[in-house]
């Protein structure tokens, strides 16, 4: 167990230095896990700061023994994306603790877009991940989509990496059957082999 | 660390209103001592129903915990009814679909399509350390088993078992445990109170399904 590394992801819901330190770190990394999935600059942005708000008040939660502090943050971001796409199916909208769409200026508007036209491919992808169970779409997001090892994918939904390896493999053949070539042949050449 | 360019005016913004936000989080923030009473109980629409009720006292200074086990399970302690945007927060971190609001009078009613049928806590507020009681509308207590939420089988005892919410007195508060069948799944978890601040409350965890 990592005890400095635990320590510093825990103080982020108590420290605003803390926090500041790892929000200037891990931004980029959100901002570019965001823009795989979404295509609307303002709904990026209230993710981007919907992912930061959720590891504030998760901090706790975090355990050095399940993964590094950016896998753990791309875990949540995951769950934040995910639950947003489920409200959005119901019909339902967030209450936001910060709306980051109110924070945007027509530069940082730009940008967003720039980010987002650069991940058109990878959404595509994300769109065909919706042909696979939930459970499976969680692993094969985070190889295939975020580029993961195995290992950290694991770590990050805290299964073991043989039975993520035996699920991305299930996964794979249904993601490929509804994929055009350049992005089917991505997810077949995904290396799904565990590191020791 | 790597070198990164300056933060444009947006991240610039989000990284003052994050500052803020950790800063009312932070222990010195802490309200002034309040007690409360409430009732709690748990109930999973559609799926299952558990009631554990009784009477507490609540803590204004740690509103919430959750923590994940081991096992995937998730245990969530609730001790103070502040802060539910940060529960609810807390809980979409660990991929619960949840939905927590500590003002309302009566859960919210299912979405058109939803099988569930709609849950009545009937304990008035001020009624003291007495259990609510929760009413099925559309499944009477002493009914057969009803099929599935979705129109599909009835669910099976164990099916029951991971789809039941039990809610239980604690130290601190009030503690349940959400399986890890909830996590990234179809199921909604709704967490809500009656009564305000200064009478008694009802807490109330529902776990919806979606068809």
């Amino acid at each position: 167990m990592d005890e400095p590394q635990t320590t510093e992801v825990h103080r982020i819901g108590e420290d605003p230095d803390a926090l500041e330190a790892f929000y200037r770190q891990h931004l980029p990394a959100v901002q570019r896990f965001v823009a795989r999935r979404v295509s609307d600059a303002h709904l990026a942005a209230d993710l981007t700061a919907d992912v930061f708000v959720a590891a504030i008040d998760n901090a706790r939660s975090y355990r050095a023994d399940r993964g590094s502090p950016g896998g753990w943050l791309m875990g949540v971001a995951r769950n934040v994306v995910a639950s947003e796409f489920r409200r959005q199916q119901r019909h339902r909208s967030a209450e936001r603790r910060i709306s980051g769409r109110r924070l945007v200026d027509a530069d940082a508007l730009a940008r967003i877009e720039d980010r987002i036209d650069v991940e058109r491919e990878a959404r595509e992808l994300y769109a065909a991940l919706a042909a696979i169970p939930e459970r499976d779409r969680a692993l094969i997001e985070l190889v295939a989509l975020d580029g993961l090892s195995v290992t950290d994918a694991a770590a990050v939904l805290g299964v073991k990496p043989a039975t993520a390896r035996v699920r991305l493999h299930r996964s794979r053949a249904r993601v490929q059957a509804h994929l055009r070539p350049p992005l089917a042949d991505a997810v077949a050449a995904l290396n799904l082999e565990v590191q020791p | 660390m790597t070198t990164r360019a300056p933060l444009d005016g947006f991240e610039n913004a989000l990284l003052t209103e994050l500052r803020q936000h950790v800063a009312t989080r932070a222990p010195a923030a802490a309200r002034p001592r309040l007690r409360r009473r409430l009732t709690a109980a748990g109930a999973a629409l559609g799926a299952a129903v558990a009631v554990t009720a009784g009477g507490l006292a609540l803590r204004p200074d740690a509103a919430f915990a959750v923590d994940p086990q081991a096992n995937g399970d998730i245990v969530v302690t609730i001790s103070s009814l502040k802060d539910a945007d940060g529960l609810e927060s807390a809980l979409r971190a660990q991929g619960v679909d949840a939905e927590v609001d500590y003002s309302a009078d009566l859960p919210p009613a299912p979405e058109p399509g939803d099988n569930g049928g709609t849950v009545t806590h009937s304990e008035q507020p001020g009624s003291g350390d007495t259990g609510g009681t929760l009413e099925r509308h559309d499944a009477p207590k002493g009914t057969p088993a009803p099929a599935g939420p979705c129109g599909d089988a009835p669910p099976t005892a164990a099916e029951r078992d991971q789809s039941t919410v039990s809610v239980e007195r604690s130290g601190d508060g009030v503690t349940f445990t959400l399986s890890k069948s909830f996590v990234d799944s179809d199921t909604q978890v709704h967490i809500t109170t009656s009564g305000e601040d200064d009478g008694a409350a009802g807490i109330m965890v529902q776990v919806e399904k979606h068809c």
